[in-house]
């Protein structure tokens, strides 16, 4: 299994000893790298999970958390460590929450299998379906698979899967036949 | 977390889903003011699957030690899994069927496929606790040479995964999608009941791939 690489953010050395302690007894995680305050820049880290105390942050500086950290990677995992309290919209901002009294098993099982939630680049765009969005969801509805909305779309089968991926982040309906309706009530097809 | 010694009631002003639990139990109201232990007791179910249970569909982050599953009344579990079954088929999703029916009635063309699609969920819900009920339970119940496979849990995630998707699904199209002129109070109203059923549903589905499942396979010596 691959090595998921951890960036940890967090003042106090104690809890970054603890945490560490419990991360490195799992093989197919790793810390990689301690900061002790926000680092005013951002290299690019390698990293696949960011666990940051979000009291190292002043609001304002929380979007560009974001944008900084998920550029490089949009599918980097983003936790919050939250030791003191954090008001619910800016913990309901990150990927989940690390509890200062949650248990070993409960940690690691937020760090294993968290995933990133639609990242915030979808945020600063529209989510109104793109015209190319909707030609891709016009084939879906009728029942094509990727591979045929390809061929008649003249693009890759990537590409197709792409538009997919923010159809459904766009709309939030996973299913062929969600989308279906969704693409009638929108007039995109005919019933 | 709760603890045996606490009173039902105050349980449920902690957590009023847990009203759901007494059915399934084969519990009865009318607790007035006794303690979980004493309710328990007195139906003879055994108050640490009760509690543990309790406490997973209240307490997001609990989840019972290894040591702790293998220690319940596997019979119980299963019981208690098939009452929810039940439940879920013959009484809720009929009832919201109905409400969607109305709404559906009020939407034009859309209707119709609006029906197909609540039509397919409920197959689909069903044929999924059906072939849970009529393959997994009784080989489970057997015992020894019978033991659960990784297979069954990962069909049994696929499924519970699917089934969440297109709850989901029509939440949002009920919400969201459909024109607001469209019986806006019948929408309100089934919102609530389609947010009670998906996380009643959520809880079910953890209670089956993080309790049913290690519980049995380890039982029976399997391998996970």
């Amino acid at each position: 299994m691959k090595t998921r690489n951890i960036v940890l953010m967090e003042s106090s050395v104690i809890i970054t000893e603890g945490l560490q302690k419990i991360i490195n007894e799992t093989p197919e995680l790793k810390v990689q790298k301690i900061y002790r305050s926000y680092p005013q820049v951002v290299g690019r880290s390698g990293a696949d999970i960011l666990v940051v105390n979000p009291k190292l942050l002043r609001e304002e500086e929380l979007d560009k958390l974001f944008q900084d950290w998920k550029r490089e990677n949009d599918e980097l995992v983003i936790l919050a460590l939250h030791t003191d309290y954090t008001s619910a919209v800016v913990l309901k901002m990150f990927d989940n929450v690390i509890e200062r009294d949650d248990n070993v098993s409960v940690i690691l099982n937020k760090l294993r299998t968290t995933r990133s939630k639609s990242t915030d680049k979808d945020s600063s765009q529209s989510c109104e379906l793109s015209a190319r969005e909707k030609d891709v969801l016009r084939l879906v509805a009728k029942g094509l698979t990727n591979k045929e909305i390809a061929d008649e779309l003249n693009l890759s089968i990537h590409t197709v899967i792409t538009h997919r991926k923010n159809i459904t982040s766009k709309t939030n309906i996973k299913s062929i036949s969600g989308l279906t309706i969704y693409a009638m009530l929108n007039k995109l097809i005919q019933q | 977390m709760f603890i045996a010694r606490q009173k039902f009631s105050d349980v449920l002003d902690v957590n009023p889903q847990l009203i759901l639990m007494l059915p399934r139990f084969g519990m009865k109201l009318g607790f007035g003011e006794k303690r979980i232990e004493e309710i328990c007791r007195s139906e003879e179910v055994p108050v640490s699957l009760f509690l543990m249970l309790c406490n997973v569909y209240t307490f997001d982050d609990y989840m019972p030690s290894d040591e702790e599953i293998q220690a319940i009344e596997g019979e119980w579990l299963v019981r208690y899994l098939k009452a929810s079954h039940d439940y879920y088929i013959n009484h809720r999703l009929p009832h919201i069927r109905k409400h969607v029916e109305r709404i559906a009635q009020a939407a034009g063309d859309i209707g119709a496929v609006l029906m197909d699609f609540f039509g397919e969920y409920q197959k689909e819900v069903t044929n999924h606790f059906e072939k849970e009920e009529t393959t997994l339970f009784p080989r489970i119940s057997k015992g020894k040479d019978h033991s659960v496979t990784s297979k069954d849990s990962h069909e049994m995630t696929y499924m519970h995964d699917n089934i969440g998707d297109k709850l989901s699904d029509l939440t949002n199209i009920i919400i969201k999608y459909l024109p607001a002129e469209i019986m806006p109070n019948e929408r309100i109203g089934v919102w609530f009941d389609l947010a009670q059923l998906s996380k009643d549903l959520d809880k079910h589905a953890i209670i089956e791939e993080k309790i049913l499942i290690p519980y049995f396979s380890r039982k029976e010596g399997g391998e996970l």
